[in-house]
């Protein structure tokens, strides 16, 4: 459970100062509106207050799949040697929200009783998934070459 | 998944065989379960609501094309949506002669922060609407951090242009 401390802090001036571009800086004064970036912790915490009342963590780009060992642990010849054996180490969107949307007697019930606000939250869960997918493919052009396919 | 078969199904959706292991959600909040999961008519109409109940209390704004033409028909509930999906957010303060609109709800003129949001959902129940408050206020910390700019905000030597800065991770 996330306290005050690790969701947000609060800045007098520019807020200029080096920051993570997925952070949402939030003004004071009536300006734009901005988006926030699906691959942003509270993205679902922050709209599914009903869902989430402790602002439960949400997916980030950085979370280990259960009994890989972090780079933390590692000299980098292992980390390589480690990374190429498994096919991804860190837990994907798709995998999360799976995993999420699982009936646990652990878990606490407000996610899978929240009835019509549960089929929103799934429906958006998806949307986020697939435009990542379509951003890897965008972003990787020329990895994926493209360029070879065209005209097929 | 290679190894499932019809005889010898396997499951990977769940956890990926125990590769996926996520903190447990903590316990709903008693108030919350509450109108989760009663048969009286109050709890009844909360499930029946829940979608209003949410935006009157959430953070972002979402920005999606919802299509009509299946909420509103026979059958059980559809969300369905066309294009793109988005969250939105705004400034701490609404622009001069606004009403406040999602997460300034908790900013903006707090002394009437409950005829606030009943406003922009009248058909709500103001004694739910309350409670829910009340217990976000309690255990929310998203909620706690905008009192705290609130609170800044409201002090005599306030300076001019607060920023906050949610964390990405």
């Amino acid at each position: 459970m996330p306290t005050t401390d690790e969701v947000a802090t609060s800045l007098v001036g520019d807020g200029s100062e080096a920051v993570d571009k997925r952070d949402v800086i939030i003004a004071q004064q009536a300006g734009p509106c901005q988006r926030i970036s699906e691959l942003h912790v509270g993205y679902m915490a922050l709209h599914y207050l009903l869902l989430f009342p402790y602002g439960e963590d949400g997916w980030h780009p950085n979370i280990p799949l259960n009994g890989v060992i972090t780079d933390a642990d590692l000299d980098e010849n292992h980390v390589e040697k480690v990374k190429l054996q498994i096919k991804h180490c860190n837990v994907t969107m798709a995998e999360f929200y799976g995993y999420r949307l699982q009936h646990r007697d652990t878990d606490g019930i407000a996610l899978l009783q929240g009835d019509r606000l549960r089929h929103q939250y799934i429906v958006d869960a998806y949307v986020a998934i697939e435009q990542s997918r379509l951003k890897y493919l965008c972003l990787n052009q020329k990895k994926l070459r493209v360029d070879l396919y065209q005209g097929l | 998944m290679a190894k499932s078969s019809y005889n010898n199904p396997q499951f990977f959706l769940c956890c990926e065989n125990g590769k996926v292991l996520l903190p447990s959600l903590p316990a709903t909040p008693q108030e919350l379960e509450v109108l989760l999961t009663n048969k009286d008519a109050n709890a009844v109409k909360f499930r029946d609501q829940i979608r209003m109940y949410n935006s009157v209390l959430a953070f972002t704004s979402l920005s999606a094309k919802v299509d009509e033409s299946v909420t509103r028909s026979l059958g059980p509930y559809s969300f369905r949506i066309q294009g793109e999906l988005y969250h939105k957010i705004g400034s701490l303060c609404p622009a001069e002669g606004q009403r406040p609109q999602f997460a300034q709800l908790y900013i903006h003129d707090t002394k009437c922060e409950h005829q606030n949001r009943h406003a922009v959902m009248p058909s709500l129940d103001p004694t739910t609407l309350d409670r829910l408050l009340t217990m976000m206020y309690n255990v929310n910390p998203y909620v706690k951090v905008f009192k705290m700019a609130r609170d800044m905000i409201a002090t005599e030597c306030a300076p001019m242009d607060l920023k906050l800065r949610l964390i990405a991770s």
